[in-house]
């Protein structure tokens, strides 16, 4: 219970997907003029990590990785060269399936994340999530706990993220550096904040 | 009449007045404290080959023995071509800023050349100094407009970036030991090693650290002279009192309370008044923790920043060994957390409003 409460420590503050790691950058800085709107892509980010890495995890240890089909009488066979292909597929198919059950069953959460689900079909952080999952060797549980924790670390970032663009609206930047100049500065001072807790134990 | 435009600017300035002058206390037990520091630390190692050392060597010896005077003068060849290195290249940058950007030349650079110089040790090499003041200008207020329209204090930022550059692999970081020549290290940093005793053995008691006689980044060691300069901005109204009293009790009572759940040894045994005595938690509770600047804008918003500052001090200090100290790191984050504060107590405020007049 202890080494799962700080695998999720770790990946919201220490591994943040987005400050340690910059992954999911074009999304981070495209959705995040308004923290309404980063709220909801962060949720959207959140859910599908907390699913998709741990089906992946199944999908991986059952199917792909080598030996996993030794259930099957196939214990020679190691499909784990299928894993980049695999894992974007069933993030696909996993966004598309929650997409339709969210919008039949739960249609104001729908309307929060709005357009995001489908956008950050192809974030790179989503796909990064499942193969840190494989290159760390996570089993089920910890697969559930790393999802959910990475997600919820990169949801914060993104709303620190545009809460920061928020009250810089009066700011008088210099003009080459408007836009995404600016942004890129603020990405890495947040990341040197972040780095505070890098060293924990 | 004037126009509007000059007043603000003026308003600005009689601030920035007032900021150097709650300085004053700070840097005089600086320039003492270095003097100390430094002749105590003569008689255990001879010093450096650098500029100041040479200078502090050579007044120290045509003196009969230290007194008042002699710390003083001693203290003052440590800390005089600092600050003038640091106004120097600040003034540069704001130059060139201010010749590329169409922009007048403002005044803060000399509050921020200032503040950064105390928070360095007296042994800090003159190029940490160049490479941290450019940071400070550039990056915490250069890109962002000028002073006051960026979202953190410059100075926070280009010590944050001098401390995370230079870090030695070690973990023991460089800018925590203590005056060129003196075997001695920071007096937070003695603690982590040796608790209690350790202090002792070095001659430390609180009165000591009350006064400020004791080794570590020049400005942060005397609280006496801390707590001048915050009432006068207190009394001035500089800095909002909520800030300030929300980080000095939450420091209070979330170091009672990890002593209290059962650490035994190490920084998580440490006694509260230590907390707030040794390394720069006062410093920059009061200098930095409540720039207007870099911190929540609202009441609520005010008092969880500071008991956020507070808990991020106390975690570092506890669970992280790169980072002895602690309040850089945890102010650098409290005020890239502020505007989320604001955000969040402001959305509170409309729903309730809502809810009230339905």
């Amino acid at each position: 219970m202890n080494g799962m409460f700080e695998l999720l420590l770790r990946s919201v503050f220490l591994d943040n997907l987005a400050l340690s790691f910059f992954l999911g950058m074009c999304t981070f800085l495209a959705v995040s003029k308004r923290v309404d709107t980063a709220f909801g892509v962060g949720l959207a980010m959140m859910f599908v990590q907390t699913v998709t890495v741990p089906v992946n995890n199944l999908i991986y240890t059952y199917l792909l990785a080598p030996g996993a089909l030794a259930w099957a009488g196939l214990g020679d066979i190691d499909l784990s060269f299928l894993r980049l292909i695999a894992f974007i597929g069933v993030i696909a198919a996993m966004v598309q399936v929650l997409e339709m059950t969210l919008e039949f069953h739960v249609p104001r959460l729908h309307r929060a994340m709005g357009i995001f689900l489908p956008l950050i079909t192809v974030n790179c952080a989503i796909l990064g999530g499942s193969l840190f999952m494989v290159e760390r060797s996570y089993g089920f549980g910890e697969s559930v706990v790393f999802g959910f924790g990475s997600g919820l670390g990169w949801a914060l970032a993104i709303v620190i993220f545009a809460a920061l663009r928020e009250r810089l609206k009066y700011a008088d930047i210099p003009e080459g550096l408007q836009g995404l100049g600016i942004n890129f500065i603020i990405a890495g001072i947040m990341s040197l904040g972040f780095m505070a807790f890098a060293g924990m134990g | 009449m004037m126009p509007a435009r000059n007043r603000t600017d003026g308003g600005r300035r009689g601030i920035l007045r007032l900021q150097l002058l709650s300085l004053l206390p700070v840097t005089l037990a600086a320039i003492l404290n270095s003097g100390y520091q430094y002749l105590n630390g003569l008689a255990a190692a001879p010093g450096g080959d650098d500029l100041r050392s040479q200078l502090a060597r050579g007044l120290a010896s045509s003196f009969e023995g230290p007194g008042l005077y002699e710390y003083f003068a001693v203290g003052l060849a440590q800390l005089l071509p600092m600050l003038l290195l640091a106004l120097l290249v600040g003034g540069f940058w704001e130059r060139v800023i201010a010749e590329r950007c169409r922009r007048p030349i403002e005044p803060g650079y000399v509050l921020i050349a200032l503040l950064f110089t105390l928070l360095l040790p007296g042994a800090a090499p003159f190029t940490h100094i160049i490479f941290g003041m450019t940071c400070a200008i550039l990056l915490g207020k250069g890109v962002f407009g000028g002073d006051g329209k960026s979202f953190l204090s410059p100075v926070l930022l280009g010590v944050a970036i001098v401390q995370v550059s230079f870090a030695s692999a070690s973990g023991s970081h460089p800018l925590w030991k203590g005056v060129a020549g003196y075997a001695g290290s920071d007096a937070f940093a003695l603690y982590h090693r040796g608790g209690e005793a350790a202090l002792a053995q070095a001659d430390i008691d609180l009165w000591s650290a009350f006064f400020g006689a004791i080794p570590g980044p020049m400005g942060t060691t005397s609280l006496l002279a801390v707590a001048l300069g915050a009432a006068l901005l207190l009394l001035t109204r500089v800095i909002a009192w909520r800030l300030l009293v929300a980080q000095i009790i939450g420091l209070i009572a979330i170091a009672t309370l990890v002593d209290w759940m059962g650490a035994e040894t190490g920084i998580g045994a440490m006694p509260a008044y230590w907390h707030l005595l040794l390394g720069s938690f006062a410093f920059g509770a009061v200098f930095l923790g409540c720039d207007p600047v870099a911190s929540a804008c609202t009441n609520p918003g005010r008092w969880i920043q500071g008991f956020l500052i507070a808990a991020l001090v106390i975690l570092i200090r506890v669970a992280n060994p790169t980072h002895p100290d602690a309040v850089i790191p945890a102010l650098l984050l409290a005020s890239i957390l502020a505007p989320l504060i604001d955000h969040a107590v402001i959305a509170w405020n409309i729903k309730q409003r809502a809810r009230r007049h339905v």
